[in-house]
């Protein structure tokens, strides 16, 4: 049972997407557990809602399993995925019920459904006096969170992608549908952003 | 001054630096700036702070019944699998690694395209020399002018990015600051 596991989990992108292009449900379903957490945490980290980032990549999966049959061989899979939960995210950006964080009222109940998120309030950080050593790692990652959240969105999925995802330059480029100088200076800028809302822990 | 300028083109590089991404000659110049300015070291270090407070934060995963809701909502839009239209079978087979017969049909292809093109151009040229008594004046493009040289090269990366950033210079907002370039 587990070397028959083993063997499954050793089959390539390609090999799955071509049995997927097959109508082959086991592959399909394969791939899914090969990219679900990846997906996900990047439409987390991108729209900071648990909720929302459990239905954009449903519908990651959906859209994969939609168009399978137009997938390139060529094509890493992971950048493909990634594309797809990108512009999902841009098209929820737009409807705008997704995006959080940049103009929500301080007086607006917090969800409640953030891992990294202190619970209940949103009380306005006073960093002059915070002792960050004291911070627990969940309320750090609230910080950074918050942090991604006033990012553009543009610049946030690149710095998500190299920072969190572990992409190279290219890798984004090919993802995002953008050359390699857009990625550079995407990444700086969100750094430069980030570098003035980090600041107290970048200190520390 | 030179400092000044240094900074200005050196801090657009900052991201790529840390990140390992510039090239060898590009890296080394980019040290040695770094190592005799306070400044840069700062914002150099801050990058690679935020990479690591990045890259530091906890993996989420989605529901433990994600493939559940996934399938039935695949079964309650009653999604197929797309099936491969005649031009995405065709555009897969041209793009096979190894295609049999792809160079010939490629070459006849672009024979049967090119020759009438040829033969079409060339006739409607002489028809315009005719009509200008032959005084017709090619203009030649120089948009194949000779290389530049790796230096000059450098010069325009180096602008390229100072153009994106060219308002922002990160040291005014660093602690390291002394008065004589808070001007900066």
């Amino acid at each position: 049972m587990n070397l028959a596991r083993s063997l499954t989990l050793t089959h390539s992108d390609s090999t799955l997407i071509a049995r997927c292009q097959k109508a082959d449900i086991a592959a399909f379903n394969e791939i899914v557990a090969r990219y679900k957490g990846k997906i996900f945490n990047y439409v987390y980290r991108m729209t900071g809602s648990m909720e929302d980032a459990e239905d954009l990549t449903q519908e990651v999966f959906v859209r994969m399993y939609t168009n399978i049959g137009s997938f390139r061989a060529e094509a890493s899979l992971s950048t493909w995925l990634f594309r797809i939960a990108g512009n999902l995210c841009v098209d929820a950006f737009r409807r705008g019920k997704k995006e959080r964080g940049v103009v929500t009222s301080l007086d607006a109940p917090t969800r409640g459904d953030d891992p990294d998120e202190a619970h209940g309030t949103r009380d306005v950080p006073d960093w002059s006096h915070e002792p960050t050593a004291l911070l627990s790692r969940k309320e750090l990652g609230a910080e950074i969170q918050g942090a991604l959240q006033k990012l553009p969105p543009k610049l946030r999925s690149a710095v998500v992608l190299h920072d969190i995802e572990g992409l190279a330059y290219d890798e984004i480029a090919v993802a995002e549908g953008i050359p390699l100088g857009t990625v550079k200076s995407r990444i700086f800028n969100a750094r430069v952003a980030l570098r003035e809302h980090l600041r107290p822990y970048l200190e520390s | 001054m030179a400092t000044m300028l240094d900074c200005r083109r050196v801090q657009p590089l900052l991201s790529e630096y840390v990140d390992g991404a510039l090239s060898e000659e590009t890296a080394w110049d980019v040290k040695m700036h770094v190592a005799s300015c306070a400044v840069c070291q700062r914002v150099a270090d801050d990058f690679a702070g935020t990479a690591e407070l990045l890259g530091g934060l906890a993996h989420v995963e989605p529901s433990a019944n994600f493939e559940s809701v996934l399938a039935a909502r695949l079964a309650d839009l009653s999604v197929k699998p797309h099936r491969p239209s005649l031009r995405e079978q065709v555009s897969e087979w041209w793009y096979a690694r190894g295609s049999v017969g792809r160079p010939a049909l490629a070459s006849a292809a672009a024979f049967a395209f090119v020759v009438p093109l040829i033969m079409v151009t060339l006739t409607l040229r002489q028809g315009a020399v005719d009509a200008v008594n032959g005084t017709a004046v090619v203009k030649q493009s120089n948009a194949a002018a000779s290389p530049a040289s790796d230096a000059e090269a450098l010069e325009r990366l180096y602008d390229d990015h100072a153009a994106y950033s060219s308002s922002l210079l990160l040291g005014d907002s660093s602690a390291v600051l002394t008065p004589a370039d808070s001007r900066l």
